[in-house]
C-alpha cells in the first residue's frame, strides 16, 4: 500500500522511468527501505491498471525501450486522499524475538536473561551504528525558502530507526527487571 | 576553538570493587570492575538503574574510594593520594558534568562558566573573556547575560558543560547529562559533547542509562549488577 503510494508522490513531482523510481523512493526514504525490481513494476502495473498513472514508451538508439510513467489526475486525487487520512491502523508488531521468548518460556530463567541480554548488545550497536550514520541538520544553512530539505528529512527517517530501537531496548530492560522480580518472589 | 589543544588521559579500572554498610549486611555495588580507557577515547557506560553506574563515575573522579582494586588515571594511582592530593587531582584533571545542572542562580550563564577560572586565580576579565568563546562554541552567544531562571533545561545542561571544561581538564565525567531533557534537547548537547572534548583531546566517560545518548560514544560498556558484561567496539559482539 505504502510502496504504491510512495511511488505515486514520486510520479507527482516528475514522470520518471521504473529505475529511476527505483532509485528516488530509496534516496527519499533514506535507505531503510529497498525495493526490487519485480515490486516495482508489479506496483506501476497495477498503478496502471487502477488509471493512476499511464506510460510513454521512450526509445533510443543503441538501447532497449524504456517506459516513462506519468500520474494521472485520477492518481492525483488517490495521492491527496491517502495523504489526508491517517494511517488506518499501527503497524503489526512482529519480532522473531517474541517468538522465541514464548518457546523459551519452560526453559531456564537464566538462558531467557542471557537471550535478552545479548539482544540489547545487538540494539545498542545498532543505535551506535545509526547514530554514526545520521545526517546532521543543525549546520545546515537557512537558504532553504521552499519546502523542507532532503537531507532533515534523512535525519527524521534515522531518528525514528533510533526510538524504535531504543523503544526496544527499554522493553527489553523490562523484561529483564520483571523476570528478576518473578525469580525472587519464587526463591524466597 | 578557543584554544590550542590539549592532551586527554588513560584511565585504568583493575578489579575495582565498592561495597556499601546496609545493617548487618555488605550491599556489594560493583564486583571486579576492570576496563580501561585510552586517552581522548569517548566511552559510555550502561547499565539499569543501581548497576553502580554512578558509583563508579565517583570512583573515578576520585570524589570516593573503592573498598579494593586499583584505578589510575594518568600517570596517578588515586589510592595513593591524600586527601590534599586528590582535591588538587580533581580540581585540575576532572570536569563533571550531573544531571541537574548545579548553577548558581545569581550568577549570568558568562559567569557562572568562567567560575572555575576565577578559582584558579585567572584574572576576572579573561576568564569572563575565555567564558564568553567557550559558551560560543556551545551556541550560546545569545544567552551571556542572562540568570539560570531565564534559561531552558538544554541551555543550562551546555553551560555546566562549559564550566566543566573551561579549565581543559583532561578528563570529562558526565553523570547521566541527559536526564533531565527533552529528547531534542538531548540529541544537541549528545552531539556537542561528542564534538567539543574531542577538539580538546578530553577523555569522555559518560554513564547513562539513555542508549540513544550512549549511540554517540566510540564504545559501549554494559554494566549489569556491579558486573562488566562486555564491551564492545560496534557490532563486534555479534557478527
Amino acid at each position: 500500500m505504502s510502496v504504491k503510494f510512495g511511488l505515486l508522490g514520486i510520479l507527482a513531482r516528475q514522470p520518471q522511468h521504473g529505475y529511476e523510481l527505483k532509485r528516488t523512493f530509496e534516496q527519499i526514504t533514506g535507505g531503510f527501505w529497498q525495493l526490487n525490481y519485480g515490486q516495482i513494476y508489479q506496483t506501476l502495473d497495477r498503478l496502471e491498471s487502477e488509471g493512476f498513472v499511464t506510460f510513454r514508451v521512450e526509445s533510443e538508439d543503441n538501447v532497449p525501450d524504456r517506459k516513462v510513467y506519468r500520474i494521472t489526475s485520477e492518481g492525483r486525487q488517490a495521492l491527496g486522499a491517502w495523504l489526508a487520512n491517517p494511517e488506518p491502523r499501527p503497524r503489526p508488531l512482529r519480532d522473531e524475538l517474541f517468538i522465541r521468548l514464548a518457546v523459551m518460556s519452560t526453559g531456564e530463567l537464566n538462558a531467557i536473561s542471557e537471550l535478552l541480554a545479548s539482544h540489547r548488545e545487538v540494539y545498542l550497536h545498532k543505535m551506535a551504528e545509526l547514530t554514526k550514520a545520521k545526517p546532521d541538520s543543525s549546520e545546515l544553512g537557512s537558504h532553504f525558502e521552499d519546502g523542507v530539505p532532503d537531507q532533515l528529512i534523512e535525519e527524521l527517517l534515522v531518528d525514528a530507526a533510533l526510538f524504535h530501537a531504543d523503544a526496544d531496548l527499554r522493553w527489553l530492560e523490562h523484561c529483564e527487571a520483571k523476570l528478576r522480580a518473578f525469580q525472587r518472589t519464587k526463591i524466597n | 576553538m578557543f584554544e590550542a589543544r590539549k592532551q586527554g588521559t588513560s584511565v585504568q579500572l583493575i578489579k575495582v570493587e565498592k561495597a556499601f554498610r546496609r545493617g548487618r549486611q555488605d550491599l556489594s555495588v560493583l564486583k571486579q570492575v576492570s576496563f580501561e580507557v585510552a586517552s581522548g577515547e569517548f566511552v559510555a557506560v550502561v547499565g539499569p538503574s543501581g548497576a553502580g553506574k554512578s558509583t563508579l563515575l565517583q570512583l573515578i573522579g576520585g570524589l570516593d574510594t573503592p573498598t579494593a582494586g586499583l584505578i589510575r588515571v594518568g600517570g596517578h594511582r588515586l589510592d595513593s593520594l591524600d586527601e590534599v592530593a586528590l582535591a588538587r587531582f580533581r580540581l585540575a584533571s576532572v570536569g563533571f558534568v550531573f544531571q541537574y545542572f548545579n548553577l548558581i542562580p545569581t550568577l549570568t550563564a558568562v559567569e557562572n562558566a568562567a567560575l572555575p577560572l576565577m578559582l584558579a586565580n585567572v584574572p576576572r576579565r579573561r576568564a569572563l573573556e575565555a567564558s564568553e568563546e567557550l559558551l560560543a562554541e556551545l551556541g550560546l552567544t545569545e544567552r551571556l547575560d542572562h540568570t539560570p531562571d531565564e534559561l531552558s533545561g538544554g541551555e543550562l545542561q551546555r553551560i555546566s558543560m562549559a564550566r566543566a571544561i573551561i579549565t581543559k581538564p583532561p578528563l570529562l565525567l558526565a553523570d547521566e547529562p541527559t536526564g533531565s531533557l527533552d529528547s531534542f534537547a538531548g540529541e544537541e548537547l549528545m552531539r556537542l559533547l561528542r564534538k567539543v572534548p574531542a577538539a580538546l583531546g578530553q577523555t569522555v566517560i559518560l554513564v547513562t542509562h539513555d542508549a540513544k545518548a550512549a549511540a554517540y560514544a566510540d564504545r559501549i560498556i554494559t554494566l549489569r549488577d556491579g558486573v562488566v558484561r562486555e564491551s564492545g567496539r560496534a557490532p563486534t559482539v555479534f557478527s
